[in-house]
């Protein structure tokens, strides 16, 4: 990570994070807090003060791309790495927010915990993505990776993005595709860990909403 | 009386919080009643509902492990029950005595609010009984029964405790004896009825207590610090405005002269829509049958593997929100309820809702429920003004376990409390 990677990071902890002290008694003791009187808005409007666009781009892509790797490897982000992922989520979604390259929106909609991460991902699926592309990418999670925190993201997010994402022009994708995950699902569903059983169940139950 | 030295840890840690309440209510100044009664009341209510906790375990667990032909499986049964009840209460304890202020502080509270629950559940009884004495008879038998029970198990150990009930009908019979170690299951039920006279006395005393507190025209009032600043002290307004008048308040030793203002009889007696301090629902349990179940294992687990914050009492009592004057306020700052994509919301049993911005990773449902099952979860949006605009059914921790239509529910209640909801919109998870 370059010197001005580390700038701009800092700079979005400097406007976003608020300070112990100022903080209300439910907060104090969490590490970093996202304070709600700080526009996302603003905080974008600053950066571009301070930072040239293309710059701003690449390194929040560049960063969120470590998180997402970090996920895949099944490791977890630092808490200030989790602060800072939720900021530069929000202001990629914000409006007319930061454009990112469309791989790694997939990337961050197959890694990033959807039960944690739903609301700004739900924001990327809307912007970028047809419904089967989502589905594609769930599934891709199942099968591709040996990971269970990434394995259990995409199947809880059958859930929380169902119907999201541009209605494809035809249903003949999603049909394939849905019976290409109906298989995975029933695999899982036999696992070893009951909480991708349970999970995968529940992620069936999701699924029966599709049209076919 | 017994040395202290012999004493064992536990009766040390009961003496010690027993001492440090001896303590809070000589804190409280001798003109304030109010305070004085309440804090009885408080105490009173904790006190009862521990000792119904700690007979019922010693109780159980002795009746179990003294009955002769018990079935093995049946006695871990009831050992795993008992287990984290005697876990909590072994660190319940150890706060007691060798906790920061703050884990003490935050403890008071959890205990008074547990035990107001508890009471809010046998008021509920009692007052569903009214008008039936064959009723209440039958209710008073059953708890006289159950305390007769607790009472003997504490005091004198299983055999005594196993003649409590029916006459020692129970060795050997092992329905009965489950019926016994059931009671476990049900720790709320079974406090009820331990702390229902102590409660119901301390009730009558603080009524009138209070009663008499509110009509004394004389009161004393301690020297304070800047007089100018204290000179007239607004009394809330009164049914009967007659009754009250400006008083002079006697000599004390920094005289102070303190004015209760009446209201002017031709101003209307209001109520405001509600009270920004309006204070938190304990009972009724409005919702009791309607919690959303547990949450989901994978909620579970992200809970239990990352530093997922949980809130306590206190940090639930400032994100509480209210009405007032149709807008959302948060209860303890009066501030106007301003949302963002992130802000979330939980309804408790209660009807009580909290509200919160989602910090990824910390803060979620699962810490605006408080380690409770809630009744309703999702995001909220209002107006800087804190008019209330949307809820929402989205929850990553609770998943589909939560019915939908709850957000419907959640805007039928803060309607009930004063909130304006005609251009609310109650939108179901996934439309």
């Amino acid at each position: 990570m370059t010197d001005s990677d580390l700038r701009l990071l800092d700079r979005i902890e400097q406007l976003w994070n608020l300070a112990p002290e100022k903080r209300g008694i439910a907060h104090r003791d969490l590490p970093y807090y996202r304070n709600p009187g700080v526009t996302a808005e603003s905080v974008l409007k600053d950066l571009y003060e301070h930072f040239p666009a293309p710059a701003i781009q690449s390194q929040i892509s560049a960063f969120l791309h470590k998180i997402s790797e970090k996920y895949t490897d099944g490791l977890l982000p630092e808490p200030r790495e989790m602060f800072l992922a939720g900021c530069c989520l929000i202001l990629v979604t914000t409006t007319p927010g930061i454009p990112l390259p469309e791989d790694l929106v997939r990337k961050i909609i197959r890694s990033f915990m959807s039960i944690i991460w739903y609301r700004p991902v739900e924001d990327l699926i809307t912007r970028y993505l047809y419904q089967s592309d989502v589905l594609q990418i769930l599934q891709g999670g199942l099968t591709a990776q040996n990971v269970t925190d990434v394995r259990l993201s995409c199947l809880e997010g059958f859930r929380l993005y169902r119907g999201l994402g541009r209605k494809d022009p035809s249903s003949d994708r999603i049909k394939r595709i849905l019976g290409e995950i109906d298989r995975s699902l029933s695999v899982l569903q036999q696992d070893q860990d009951p909480v991708i059983r349970d999970t995968a169940s529940r992620a069936r139950k999701s699924l029966t909403t599709y049209e076919r | 009386m017994a040395d202290p030295k012999d004493k064992s840890l536990l009766e040390k840690a009961e003496d010690a919080v027993s001492d440090s309440y001896d303590e809070q209510r000589k804190q409280i100044p001798p003109w304030d009643d109010v305070g004085r009664v309440k804090h009885d009341v408080e105490v009173g209510l904790m006190k009862g509902v521990y000792g119904g906790v700690k007979s019922l375990l010693s109780g159980a667990i002795d009746l179990v492990r003294l009955a002769p032909g018990v079935d093995p499986a049946f006695q871990v049964q009831v050992a795993q029950k008992a287990w984290p009840v005697a876990v909590k209460l072994a660190k319940e304890t150890y706060i007691s005595q060798y906790g920061t202020p703050a884990e003490k502080q935050d403890q008071g509270e959890r205990t008074i609010a547990f035990a107001k629950e508890v009471y809010a559940g046998f008021e509920k009884d009692w007052k569903k009984a009214e008008g039936t004495d064959g009723k209440r008879t039958e209710l008073a038998s059953k708890w006289v029964g159950r305390v007769g029970f607790e009472v003997g198990a504490l005091f004198v150990g299983a055999g005594e405790a196993k003649a409590a009930i029916k006459g020692g009908e129970i060795v050997g019979d092992l329905g009965k004896l489950k019926e016994g170690a059931a009671i476990l299951e049900d720790v709320t039920q079974t406090c009820k009825t331990v702390e229902m006279s102590s409660k119901e006395v301390l009730a009558e005393i603080a009524a009138k207590e209070l009663e008499a507190a509110r009509k004394a025209k004389t009161v004393e009032i301690p020297a304070v610090k800047d007089p100018s600043a204290a000179k007239t002290v607004e009394m809330p307004a009164v049914k009967d405005a007659s009754t009250a008048k400006t008083v002079e308040m006697p000599a004390v030793k920094d005289p102070v002269t303190v004015k209760m203002k009446a209201p002017a009889p031709s101003e209307p007696l209001r109520a405001p829509s509600r009270p920004l301090n309006a204070p938190k629902k304990l009972s009724g349990g409005k919702y009791a049958d309607k919690g959303i179940g547990p949450m989901s294992q994978i909620g579970q687990r992200i809970d239990r593997e990352r530093p997922v914050k949980i809130f306590n009492t206190s940090e639930l009592e400032s994100r509480r929100v209210v009405a007032h004057e149709g807008k959302l306020v948060y209860a303890e700052s009066g501030k106007p309820v301003t949302t963002t994509k992130e802000t979330i919301y939980v309804m408790d049993k209660h009807g009580n809702v909290y509200v919160d911005e989602s910090q990824f990773g910390s803060v979620h449902h699962s810490s605006l429920a408080g380690g409770e099952e809630p009744v309703a979860g999702g995001h909220i949006t209002t107006k800087e003004d804190g008019t209330l605009v949307e809820l929402t059914e989205q929850t990553g921790h609770y998943g589909e376990n939560q019915p939908l239509g709850r957000s419907e529910l959640v805007k039928s209640e803060l309607g009930s409390q004063g909130v304006d909801t005609s251009a609310t919109q109650a939108t179901p998870f996934g439309k």
